[in-house]
């Protein structure tokens, strides 16, 4: 084994040891000595990166950001006062300088910058000094004399909010084209006045800032607390969240994000699952490997490692894979915060060093809370060499514009700041360099862009440069030209048609790009441009931009519409969009027009459709509406639409159609019986009182269609009176009318009678036509009313109702996630559900036989042998997955007959197979152990019990010892219908003989394990990574789970865990599994789809594709799987 | 120096506006709460306004600042969690609180943009504000918004700020003539900010062509001082330089009117921490099961305060 995988599986061993960070902060006993050496020696690195310490206590303390400067030194803001200003105590936060003078990588002074500051949050060199975001301000300070010591203090801007002291401005960076981005969090509130107007921004946001003119506005919206915020090299945003759960977030412009203020519709994060992350980089450094290049490095300060994403384009938007990290530690207080390139092509990792963190669960007070430590790590690679580090500011500004080419980040970025100060004069040679590039070389259109930038800081507009990038070959060019055509649409007089151009483009990310730039325009055509992105495919982020778009421009194509002037008006696909996003009523009579015109909204969007015009509609709308559903040419299909946005609006809004609703009688013998079900219901819901006989009698009419007869059900139960109670127990006592009527009657009566429909419900449930399928939804009627569980409780007091109908309900309440003890005990009095073993005569097992071949199903039968509840497999192995209790049933279908089958489900005791009876150990303790005899030592006999688990009783300790029965429970068919017992003994009987249902000889993984969703591992999830499901695997509980005799893992049998945050809408969870996998060579595993899917081996992501090939040391290695329930719902099955 | 001519032509034209101001505005023991926007938020950093009137006057007067930025007559940056109305409830407890005898009130600068269609809702609601803070004793005083200075307002491209300079300064007269209106019918004291800034032909009031200064506030200061004291400090209190450091720093060469108004800033800054602590979400807001017990700091902040007022007091005799 390489020594350095050695260690690191001792360390793992350490790793899994610990508890889950956070849980351990308010328990926290043990503080680790402040030692940086003991520290580092706790860091796991990948092969050949090494780290070293640049700086620590007592020359810094806390550093919150750091960025470089031109001459590459390094900015820290630092507090001590950190989380709270204590009375009588001085605000005394400093900026550092920090000077690695010999280039030896490691800092050689400190200089205090500013001081007297209360708490800041970042800091950004630049302009003869440094940008601050301190408390409620945005500070710049010059140092005039160059002395390393501010001279000037100026307010820049002010009103920020501080409900919190971490959320307060923060996250400082120059942008590729040198505007300031600036972050806040999810609890401030800010108001900022500028003469450019009052903004204002409440939650999280990030701010885009060019402090030369004060033009401040929102770049995008939301986050918990996005502590990091980075352009690729094409200037594609993204964002960290240092308290949201989805890893990487692309930022598309003006977008919002989870905990977005008053966001009607929100983008998801990349990784949804992740640790919180604070702190974003992108890797450019020839000192670093050449996969590495590009990569994501990001911090998980709680889980103390510094980690590392590959992202990939996806259509408009990309796809983000964790890879392992750079830095992994399990030391205490190694707290990694911020991440930044060097001028040396090395990485710097911010150490905010606490063994506390956060100041909302842990008191501002706690003494364990560190205040004066801080340290600054510089990761290298071995490999290669690190740059020479060079005074930028001392370059000619030819020399500059060469150094735009570099491969260093840091190079390239601070080249560009240093242009930008030296302004407007750098304008003719930038111009000559641009045109002086080779046009052959690699990386030609980045250069270019580059330019455009510069061009962009220095505030001059350059239409021609920026048109010839517009239609540059490389589409990531493309992309970031267009949105400069939105940064400079008031210069450029052409912007609509360069803009449409792009809608069109060939790559989505372009198309993206220009529908979020026409939103800047106030041009009403602006709309109609943006709305031809339907043309082409659509994706998520394109959906959400173009949805924005349209809500943004609102203001400048309502009146349009309203005229008719707009163009989209001509487009059906593309009005249609236009108003079901435009969350207004002003739309709605086009859009009821559109829903006139044949095929003009397709199948697929009729429901957002009409939810829009649920929400929306006004009296006018739902009268025009109602006019369209009693026209003569309307369709059938079309009618019962709005027919039933009509009732919807009565119900949710109460809102209907003007005028005398009689009139509406008239479809009440349209030839469709859906129209006539949803006038009925309507009907109802409007109360129109004049119509009660014609609802009465549909509701007797026997040659109406069912659903008819619901639909009068419903609607005379809406009435809500005497008389619709009468009507409603007068037809479910007739036994003359179908059953499932009756069922509707007594629920719809729930609401009117609750007494005397649970007295009629437990009549019913024992009528002849019931059963217990058919009774089920009657009992969710119960179980879904406060009341209903005790009122039937009640009514089946001395009552006695199907066994079948009580298995069912039982189960019921089992699902319903409350207990309902009385009524369980009443359901199981009424329905005689006991666990004696059921004995069948000669007759009726022949009876039985013949049921079993003519109704029983061994798909459904597998699904109940695998049931949880029963635990059949916890006992029984099929082939090599399963208990090893009972007998191997591997080829039982082919060996047993189908009546020995059914008995031995029946009464288990009647034939036990050899070898299977238990014994029953009574020891000297006072205990009795019971299991089958698996072994037996000169000292011990070992016993294996109903768990699986192997029991070693000490001879010396037995006192007495019997023969038992079968462990197999007798009644265990108790909980089965008839039905479920049918297609078990199926199932069971097609083992070893039917194909599906044979073991075959193709090595498949069949035991698995998965994560149990318990609340602690979701919290440790939320705050470290899926990953650690793989690198920290004791930390959750697991456990087995086995597939099917296929060699499938149904994914309806895998919990999901709650990784997701509560301020997260919508439920996409997510499931763990693992397996082990012997070693020796290559193994290549056969996935087939991996749609949904990551894995790790050993705690290793893994690439995934339909096979993948992993070289295995011999022994056993784990192999993980997470599983993305929102993506896939198909099985899961490995072979190899 | 020129200086001194140009204050003397301020301090000649606020005499003017507040004609009717034979003797002192401020009294013995007056207690003044200054409510608004930046205007008055950046003040309490700045403290020449403070320190200005505090050394003009015999009399002994504290001041509480409540300005906060972008704040509107409806209380829109006061809100935080809640709606406007909320933080505007919150704003009317906090001076009751105080209990202050004079209010100074500087809005009207933020609505304005809003153009001449808002100026009706923002007389109505400046005076409800006044309606519920007034008590038997308390007097108003109002300060209308200095007009946009384009040549202030930073950036190369000139066009869009003179654009909106103008729009601007437009919008901004009808608020003024509304403060008018309200001042004559509520009995307030108006002190007219615009003049003393258009006079002015030294260095920039401003950094962006809307907020002042230190020098803004300076020479704003004289204005206020005059209507508010009826006498001057401007020969007191030491025009502003152009560099200024940290905001604290102690200097023992300062003079002693510099002194004060590093007291006069100090306090401010613990009177901020008095009445808008930063983490308000796990001291008193919606989190404060958490970290609630730690409000008990707050309040230790008034004795702070107090001793720093005593100071003021004792240096400014």
């Amino acid at each position: 084994m390489h020594p350095s995988a050695s260690r690191k599986l001792a360390l793992l061993g350490l790793l899994v040891a610990w508890t889950s960070p956070l849980l351990a902060q308010r328990d926290l006993k043990v503080i680790p000595p402040p030692d940086p050496a003991l520290e580092q020696e706790t860091f796991i690195l990948p092969e050949g990166f090494e780290v070293n310490l640049f700086a620590a206590d007592p020359q810094i303390a806390k550093p919150i950001q750091m960025n470089f400067d031109a001459r590459g030194r390094l900015w820290i803001a630092s507090s001590s006062v950190y989380p709270q200003i204590e009375p009588g105590a001085e605000a005394n936060d400093r900026i550092l300088i920090l000077n690695d003078e010999d280039g030896d990588g490691v800092s050689d002074s400190t200089k205090v910058f500013a001081t007297g500051l209360l708490i800041p949050t970042g800091v950004e060199p630049g302009d003869g000094g440094a940008y601050v975001a301190a408390s409620t301000e945005l500070l710049h300070f010059v140092d005039f004399d160059g002395d390393d010591v501010a001279d000037e203090r100026r307010i820049v801007l002010s009103g920020f909010g501080t409900e919190d002291t971490h959320h307060i401005l923060h996250t400082l960076r120059w942008g590729p084209e040198q505007r300031l981005y600036m972050s806040q969090s999810i609890y401030i509130h800010s108001h900022i006045e500028t003469p450019w107007g009052i903004k204002r921004l409440n939650a999280g946001g990030i701010w885009q800032f060019r402090p030369e003119t004060l033009e401040l506005d929102v770049f995008a919206r939301g986050w918990v607390n996005s502590w990091g915020t980075h352009f690729t090299k094409y200037g594609t945003t993204f964002a960290t969240d240092g308290a949201g759960g989805e890893g990487i977030n692309y930022a598309v412009p003006g977008a919002s994000y989870a905990t977005a203020y008053n966001a009607a519709r929100i983008l998801p994060g990349l990784n949804p699952g992740s640790p919180k992350h604070c702190g974003l980089e992108i890797v450019g450094s020839p000192n670093l490997p050449e996969e590495w290049q590009e990569n994501f490095i990001t911090n998980d300060f709680r889980g103390h490692r510094v980690c590392r994403f590959i992202l990939e384009e996806d259509g408009s938007g990309f796809v983000s894979r964790e890879q392992q990290e750079l830095i992994k530690s399990n030391h205490q207080s190694f707290r990694p915060i911020d991440i930044k390139m060097g001028p040396d092509g090395a990485i710097y990792i911010a150490d905010w060093y606490n063994p506390i963190i956060q100041h909302g669960e842990v008191d501002f007070r706690d003494p364990r809370r560190d205040h004066t430590h801080g340290r600054i790590w510089r990761v290298t690679y071995k490999g290669n060499k690190t740059t020479p580090r060079e005074d930028l500011t001392k370059l000619s500004n030819a020399e500059l514009l060469s150094r735009l080419a570099s491969p260093n980040h840091w190079t390239r970025h601070m080249s560009k700041r240093v242009l930008k100060e030296r302004g407007p004069e750098i304008e003719s040679e930038l111009k000559a360099w641009a045109r002086s590039l080779d046009n052959t070389a690699e990386g030609y259109h980045q250069r270019r862009l580059e330019a455009l930038w510069m061009y962009q800081a220095i505030n001059v507009v350059e239409p021609e440069l920026l048109y010839s990038l517009l239609d540059s070959k490389d589409a990531s060019a493309r992309a970031a030209a267009t949105r400069i055509v939105g940064d400079w649409m008031n210069s450029l007089p052409q912007h609509l048609d360069w803009l449409r151009e792009r809608v069109q483009d060939e790559h989505p990310r372009v198309r993206l790009e220009a529908v979020r730039s026409l939103a800047k325009s106030n041009n009403p055509e602006a709309v109609a441009i943006a709305l031809t992105v339907l043309d082409q495919d659509m994706d998520q982020w394109l959906d959400y931009a173009l949805w924005q778009t349209v809500r943004d421009l609102q203001p400048y194509w309502q009146s349009e519409l309203h005229n008719g002037s707009l163009a989209v008006s001509q487009h059906p696909k593309q009005l249609l969009f236009l108003l079901k996003s435009a969350g207004s009523a002003d739309g709605i009579p086009l859009l009821i027009d559109l829903l006139k015109t044949p095929d003009a909204v397709a199948d697929a969007d009729i429901p957002e459709v009409l939810e829009t015009l649920v929400q929306f509609s006004r009296p006018q709308d739902l009268t025009s509406l109602l006019s369209f559903a009693m026209e003569q040419g309307t369709s059938a299909a079309r009618s019962a639409q709005v027919l039933s946005v009509l009732k919807a609006t009565a119900e949710r809004r109460n809102l209907r159609p003007e005028g005398d609703l009689n009139r509406t009688a008239a479809l009440l013998t349209h030839e469709s019986p859906t129209v006539r079900e949803w006038i009925i219901r309507c009907l109802g819901t409007w109360k129109v009182d004049s119509q009660r006989d014609a609802i009465s009698a549909a509701l007797l009419d026997e040659s109406a269609p069912g659903h008819v007869r619901q639909g009068a059900i419903e609607a005379t139960a809406a009435f809500k009176d005497e008389a619709a109670a009468k009507s409603l127990q007068e037809l479910a006592r007739n036994g003359d009318v179908e059953f499932g009527l009756r069922r509707t009657a007594l629920s719809s009566l729930l609401g009117l009678r609750p007494k005397l429909a649970a007295n009629l419900s437990v009549e019913l449930m024992n009528d002849a036509k019931s059963s217990p399928a058919t009774a089920q939804p009657l009992l969710q009627s119960f179980l879904a009313r406060k009341d209903g569980p005790e009122l039937l409780a009640e009514a089946l007091n001395e009552k006695s109702i199907p066994s079948d109908t009580a298995v069912i309900a039982l189960r019921l309440i089992g699902s319903s996630g409350q207990e309902h003890p009385q009524l369980a005990e009443a359901i199981r009095k009424a329905g005689k559900v006991t666990g004696d073993a059921v004995k069948l005569s000669p007759a009726e097992m022949q009876e039985f036989v013949a049921l079993v071949a003519e109704k029983g199903d061994p798909a459904r039968g597998e699904q109940v042998f695998r049931r949880a509840s029963l635990n059949c497999l916890k006992c029984h192995a099929i082939g090599p997955a399963g208990g090893l209790v009972g007998p191997n049933m591997l080829s039982l279908g082919a060996t047993a007959q189908l009546d020995y089958i059914a008995e031995s489900l029946l009464d288990p005791n009647a034939k036990v197979k050899e070898g299977y009876n238990t014994l029953v150990v009574a020891t000297d303790d006072g205990k009795v152990h019971s299991g089958i005899r698996v072994r037996e030592t000169d000292d011990a006999l070992i016993l294996r019990d109903a768990e699986n688990r192997e029991v070693t009783i000490p001879k010396s300790s037995i006192e007495g010892q019997k023969d038992g029965t079968t462990l197999m429970p007798a009644g265990l068919t108790a909980a089965l219908t008839q039905h479920e017992l049918l297609d078990l003994t199926s199932f069971l009987s097609a083992l070893g003989r039917l194909p599906d249902y044979t073991v075959s000889t193709t090595p498949v993984i069949r035991n698995w394990q998965f994560m149990v969703p318990t609340n602690e591992a979701a919290f440790h999830l939320r705050r470290t990574s899926y990953a650690s499901a793989a690198t920290e695997p004791n930390v959750f509980q697991w456990s087995p789970v086995i597939t099917t005799v296929k060699g499938e893992l149904p994914l309806g049998e895998i919990p999901e865990v709650s990784v997701r945050n509560r301020v997260q809408a919508g439920n996409r969870g997510v499931s763990f599994v693992r397996a082990t996998l012997e070693g020796g060579g290559k193994t290549t595993l056969k996935l087939g789809d991996t749609t949904g899917l990551q894995a790790w081996v050993d705690g290793k992501p893994i690439n995934l594709n339909a096979e993948v090939t992993v070289e295995l040391e011999a022994g056993q290695h784990q192999l993980t799987f997470v599983i993305d329930r929102a993506e896939r719902s198909t099985p899961l099955m490995v072979t190899h | 120096m020129s200086l001194r001519i140009h204050f003397a032509v301020g301090l000649l034209l606020t005499t003017l506006t507040a004609t009717t101001q034979a003797e002192s505005f401020l009294k013995n023991g007056d207690r003044v709460v200054l409510l608004g926007g930046t205007l008055i938020e950046r003040e309490q950093v700045e403290g020449y306004w403070e320190t200005q009137i505090t050394l003009a006057t015999p009399h002994n007067v504290t001041f509480r600042n409540l300005g906060w930025s972008g704040d509107t007559v409806w209380c829109e940056s006061r809100g935080m969690f809640d709606p406007p109305a909320a933080g505007y409830a919150r704003m009317l407890n906090q001076v009751g609180e105080i209990n202050p005898t004079v209010i100074i009130l500087g809005y009207g600068g933020s609505e304005a943009f809003h153009g001449p269609l808002g100026v009706e809702s923002f007389k109505i609601q400046c005076k409800k504000m006044i309606a519920e803070l007034r008590t038997p004793e308390r007097r108003f005083v109002l300060l209308t918004p200095q007009p946009m200075a384009v040549s202030q307002i930073p950036g190369r491209d000139r066009g869009p700020a003179e654009e909106m300079a103008a729009r601007y300064n437009e919008y901004r007269e009808a608020y003024v003539t509304a403060l008018r209106e309200i001042a004559a019918e509520e009995q307030a004291l108006l002190i007219d900010l615009a003049e003393p800034v258009q006079k002015w032909t030294g260095r920039p009031l401003t950094d962006n062509g809307i907020t002042l200064n230190a020098l803004g506030y300076w020479v704003t200061g004289q204005a206020v001082t005059s209507a508010l004291t009826g006498s001057s400090a401007a020969d007191k209190v030491k025009e502003p330089e152009l560099l200024s450091v940290s905001p604290l720093g102690e200097n023992s060469q300062a003079s002693s009117t510099e002194q004060i108004r590093t007291l006069i800033r100090h306090k401010n800054e613990l009177v901020f921490h008095r009445w808008r602590p930063q983490n308000f979400t796990y001291l008193f807001g919606f989190r404060k099961h958490e970290q609630g017990n730690n409000s008990v700091e707050i309040p230790q902040f008034d004795p702070l305060v107090e001793e720093l007022e005593l100071q003021i007091a004792a240096l400014k005799k």
